[in-house]
């Protein structure tokens, strides 16, 4: 070549040397090029048409020899021929391979896992003619954004909004209860239900496997009492019998008009009815009902939205009883079933796994290096022999594609069990998890994955591969060592940094959770079970209510081991029921309260003390006027001073209480809600009267406290077969569920994330260690004669093991840093950039990595130097 | 009866170009006589993609020259040919364009 000002840029000419073919052809393409620019006359234009040139050339050689490689692979014959040979390369190296597979399996088992939880829970469209347009319609509180629906909103308001509508068409409103439903000879069952507008299938699109809609006429009031029960129902509790059937309902006649089919959506009801006449009290404040709506063809959300508001905001200028905050919220019925925790929780666990398919990446990238590096001398000879570097990297990737696909197979075994688990433990966190499992997606998506990991574990190796007519790798080049030792070190680099991550988060997590468990909630959670009862019955007076809960409690209380019974009208630690009030002799209303009607042994059964006063007595509930209150009380409204002997008054009523006792706080909401001012009244005196619902407590002083369960159903049966004991769960669950079933769920799987991350890295760092040294035998044995001691040659091996681990470490720790961020919202009692726990995540990394390079150094120590040299 | 090979406007291009350089022609003096030719720049890839096709077709072959030319870098020189082959081909279709043109070529005065 001619140098000088006048040379073509060297760049140029290396790129094209690179991208055209070696041969003749290539090479005298190459020199065309060159002697047209002699050609040309000297200056920049000339540098400048060379550079486009050559880079038009090297862009096509480079796509023809790419779209060439394609074809080669895909030919049938070929893919045998590389399958067979990777498959045979396999065989003699069993224990490379297995670990691959095992490291790929959990990577790719835990990416399909994960990817069938998102698809069921998030992607897949819901089960409901054209889903993307049905609206959800509720309750705005001042403060919530836009398309964000607050709470239920009042009947009466709803239906006036869909009489104007123009953007939402056929507004069906509905609400969730529990109903008791009995039928024949089977045992009355408590079940999912709802309350429904006419016309709610049909607007969701579910074609009813047998019978009717409900229709608007049904919600009429007078109108016989129908219903509709899904499948289940039909077969369990009806025995299958023909439509038209009646059946009793909380104690009302209904006939079956209608079998719906499986409905995982929406509360997963099973039993439907018409709206009852006294929801469609014309209460304008209260909060009633959901409502779900089509939005009109062409019409948007933010339409329909601005709508609403308009005629909303009509509604409030006509009926002075609706509050200023209240508003009016419509968003796609699809938000609101996912949730936006949920959703966060799934993307969560998707990053978590996914990282911790880079990290089973990565191990098998180094790997299949240390393997290439192993057989470098067998490549340089197939090559000399007239292997090309295409077939060479052919074999490579399918070997690469048989360890994946062993690997996607395997990694399918485990995602099986890994999404029953997740949904058996956290259904309940995650968002419409009754449709989550594995199935041809969920294949297709992990043979997918699978063949991306198997490219993406190739690409460096492969590179590696000697091109034909290069003599490398004969005899053993140090070069080439070096250069995959300092590949290695950063592929190490990178996982423990990514692991570092994983841990600090997943221990950001569990400190959370430790916090809450250690948070008192004001109970004693040990030896008590919860459980609903209904005794409602349109035949039953309130009198007789009464005497069925009295009976009730007598025979709860003498079953064997039990100590105590006592009944409530809300659940303990089930969040709560509040009402605006008013102290006697104060003239403002001070603020919001919660209630509760309790039996006279509610607090022994809960195990919260009297702290001034007296409990209530069984003659409080006879004769109204008396209440307890809790400690927050008595501190918020009467600092330093005692409520006791003092009245107070609820709103919308007349009747006023004497507080004659104060019983302890509880944390009604969860470890992280502070108590809120509590009142108690007597059960049948205390403002919800005789209610027919009831939460039963139940203590024992002895053994699992759920075996208590069957004879308490047994005795409410001798007492009346046509009610129904539901939802029986310790107390000490229950204290436990406040915790939050989505920061277990984030707790558990996040650490099993790290787990799984601190053994993948220490078996990366093991082997590339263990390879480290085995390729440094001659050199060990040689210091050795040379008088090293064996501990000395630990140590060197050790610190040159554990060497490449340390600036991942560093890495991973600032960036745990930033990353405890990412799930702030999961957190409690810790802050997101906690260093103690970056550090004692990073100490039991180090631990891992130092155990997994400090075996293989050990065992190399101990060869005899004679040995050594020998190898 | 052999299906007749028809001969595409580039490659006749590229073919007569070579009969103009005396049948012995380096890859730039072919792309120089066909710019002269046809009036028109020509691709150096698609030469290169067609001087490849029909080569391999055995319609032209080359030869590498002897001559060391050190503004080639080093680089080999093709000069190229066309073969017997080639030659029959080339004057099929200039029959087969004569004879469609016969009687016409009035009309286009």
């Amino acid at each position: 070549m001619i140098e000088g000002s006048g040379a073509p840029p060297r760049l140029f000419c290396r790129l094209l040397a690179r991208a055209l073919p070696s041969d003749t052809v290539g090479r005298s393409i190459h020199g065309d090029l060159l002697e047209e620019f002699h050609r040309r006359p000297p200056g920049w234009r000339r540098a400048v048409w060379f550079m486009a040139a050559a880079l038009h050339l090297a862009g096509v050689f480079t796509w023809r020899r790419l779209v060439n490689g394609v074809k080669a692979i895909l030919t049938p014959a070929s893919v045998g021929d590389d399958v067979r040979a990777g498959l045979r390369l396999l065989r003699r190296d069993r224990g490379t391979a297995t670990l691959a597979v095992v490291t790929l399996a959990i990577g790719i088992g835990s990416v399909t896992a994960i990817f069938s939880a998102l698809y069921g829970s998030l992607l897949k469209p819901l089960p409901f003619r054209d889903p993307d347009a049905l609206v959800l319609i509720g309750d705005r509180d001042g403060q919530s954004p836009p398309h964000v629906v607050a709470g239920n909103i009042a009947l009466a308001n709803v239906l006036d909004l869909a009489g104007v509508a123009t953007t939402v068409s056929a507004v069906v409103p509905y609400r969730d209860l529990t109903l008791t439903l009995a039928a024949g000879g089977v045992p009355a069952a408590r079940l999912r239900a709802q309350e429904v507008g006419g016309g709610f299938f049909a607007l969701l699109g579910l074609p009813l496997l047998a019978g009717r809609d409900i229709h608007r006429d049904d919600e009429r009031p007078g109108a016989p009492g129908v219903v509709v029960v899904s499948e289940q129902v039909w077969r369990e509790q009806l025995g299958s019998s023909p439509l038209g059937g009646t059946v009793a309902i909380d104690g009302e006649p209904h006939t079956v008009v209608g079998i719906a089919g499986r409905i995982t959506q929406l509360g997963r009801p099973q039993v439907w009815r018409p709206l009852r006449p006294e929801a469609r009290a014309l209460r304008r404040n209260a909060r009633q009902v959901y409502a779900i709506g089509r939005l009109a063809p062409g019409a948007s959300l933010s339409a329909a939205q601005v709508e609403l508001d308009t005629h909303f905001a009509a509604l409030r200028r006509q009926f002075t009883d609706i509050a200023p905050a209240r508003g009016v919220a419509v968003m796609p019925l699809a938000d609101w079933l996912i949730g936006e925790r949920g959703r966060t929780l799934l993307w969560l666990l998707a990053g978590a796994v996914a990282l911790v398919l880079v990290i089973a990446c990565v191990n098998v990238t180094n790997l299949l290096l240390v393997r290439a590096e192993r057989r470098q001398a067998d490549f340089a000879l197939r090559a000399a022999l007239g292997a090309t570097h295409s077939r060479l990297v052919r074999e490579m990737t399918a070997e690469a594609i048989a360890l994946s696909l062993a690997g996607a197979a395997l990694g399918l075994v485990f995602a099986f069990w890994a999404v029953r688990l997740l949904v058996d433990l956290y259904g309940a966190a995650l968002p419409r998890a009754w449709e989550i499992g594995l199935d041809a997606r969920a294949l297709a998506a992990s043979s997918a994955v699978a063949l991306a990991v198997a490219v993406a574990v190739v690409v460096i190796p492969a590179s590696r591969l000697p091109r034909a007519g290069v003599r490398r790798g004969l005899p053993a080049d140090a070069r080439g060592h070096s250069r995959t030792s300092r590949t290695q070190h950063v592929l190490v680099a990178a996982e423990t940094g990514i692991a570092m991550v994983l841990l600090a988060i997943a221990g950001l997590l569990v400190s959370t959770v430790s916090q809450l468990a250690a948070q008192d909630l004001g109970v004693r959670a040990e030896g008590a079970v919860l459980f609903d009862v209904s005794f409602a019955s349109a035949q039953r007076s309130p009198e007789a209510t009464a005497r069925l809960a009295d009976s009730l409690l007598g025979r709860l209380g003498s079953l064997p081991g039990v100590t105590v019974a006592a009944g409530a009208t809300r659940r303990p630690l089930f969040g709560g029921n509040n009402t605006a009030f008013s102290i006697a002799g104060r003239g403002d209303a001070p603020g919001f309260l919660e209630i509760r009607d309790v039996t006279p042994r509610y607090f022994d059964a809960l195990g919260v003390s009297l702290l001034a006063g007296r409990g209530f007595r069984d003659v409080d509930a006879r004769t109204s006027g008396v209440a307890l209150v809790n400690r927050t009380f008595e501190r918020t409204f009467f600092p330093g001073a005692s409520a006791l002997g003092h009245r107070l008054t609820l709103a919308n009523s007349s009747l006023s209480y004497e507080i004659v006792g104060v019983a302890s706080d509880m944390r009604e909401f969860g470890p992280t809600g502070e108590p809120r001012p509590t009142a108690y009244f007597p059960y049948g005196s205390g403002p919800y009267g005789t209610t027919s619902a009831l939460t039963m407590i139940v203590r024992t002083n002895e053994g699992d406290p759920m075996d208590v369960v069957p004879d308490a159903r047994q005795a409410l049966q001798d007492l009346d077969p046509h009610v129904a004991l539901a939802d029986p769960i310790t107390l000490a669950d229950q204290a436990r569920s406040r915790i939050g079933r989505d920061r277990l769920a984030v707790r558990a799987l996040l650490a099993l994330s790290g787990a799984i991350a601190l053994g993948l890295t220490a078996v990366g760092l093991y082997g590339v260690t263990a390879y480290s040294v085995a390729r440094r035998t001659r050199e060990i044995g040689i210091r050795r004669a040379l008088g090293a001691t064996q501990s000395s040659v630990v140590s060197l091996l050790f610190r040159q093991g554990i060497a490449p681990a340390l600036p991942g470490l560093a890495a991973g720790s600032m960036a745990a840093l930033f990353g405890g961020r990412l799930v702030e919202s999961y957190l409690y009692g810790v802050r997101p950039a906690d260093p103690r726990t970056v550090i004692a995540a990073g100490l039991l990394l180090l631990a891992a990595v130092a155990v997994a390079s400090w075996i293989p150094a050990r065992r190399a120590a101990r060869v005899e130097a004679a040995d050594a040299l020998r190898s | 009866m052999p299906r007749p090979v028809f001969l595409g406007e580039f490659e006749q291009l590229v073919m007569i170009a070579i009969l103009h350089l005396d049948n012995d022609a380096p890859v730039l003096a072919v792309r120089d006589k066909m710019e002269e030719i046809s009036g028109r720049a020509i691709s150096r890839t698609a030469l290169y993609r067609t001087l490849e096709r029909i080569t391999e077709k055995d319609w032209v072959d080359w030869t590498v020259d002897d001559e060391e030319r050190p503004e080639r870098g080093g680089h080999p020189r093709r000069r190229f040919r066309i073969t017997k082959q080639g030659v029959a081909l080339l004057s099929a279709s200039r029959k087969t364009l004569l004879t469609l043109w016969a009687g016409v070529e009035g009309r286009l005065r």
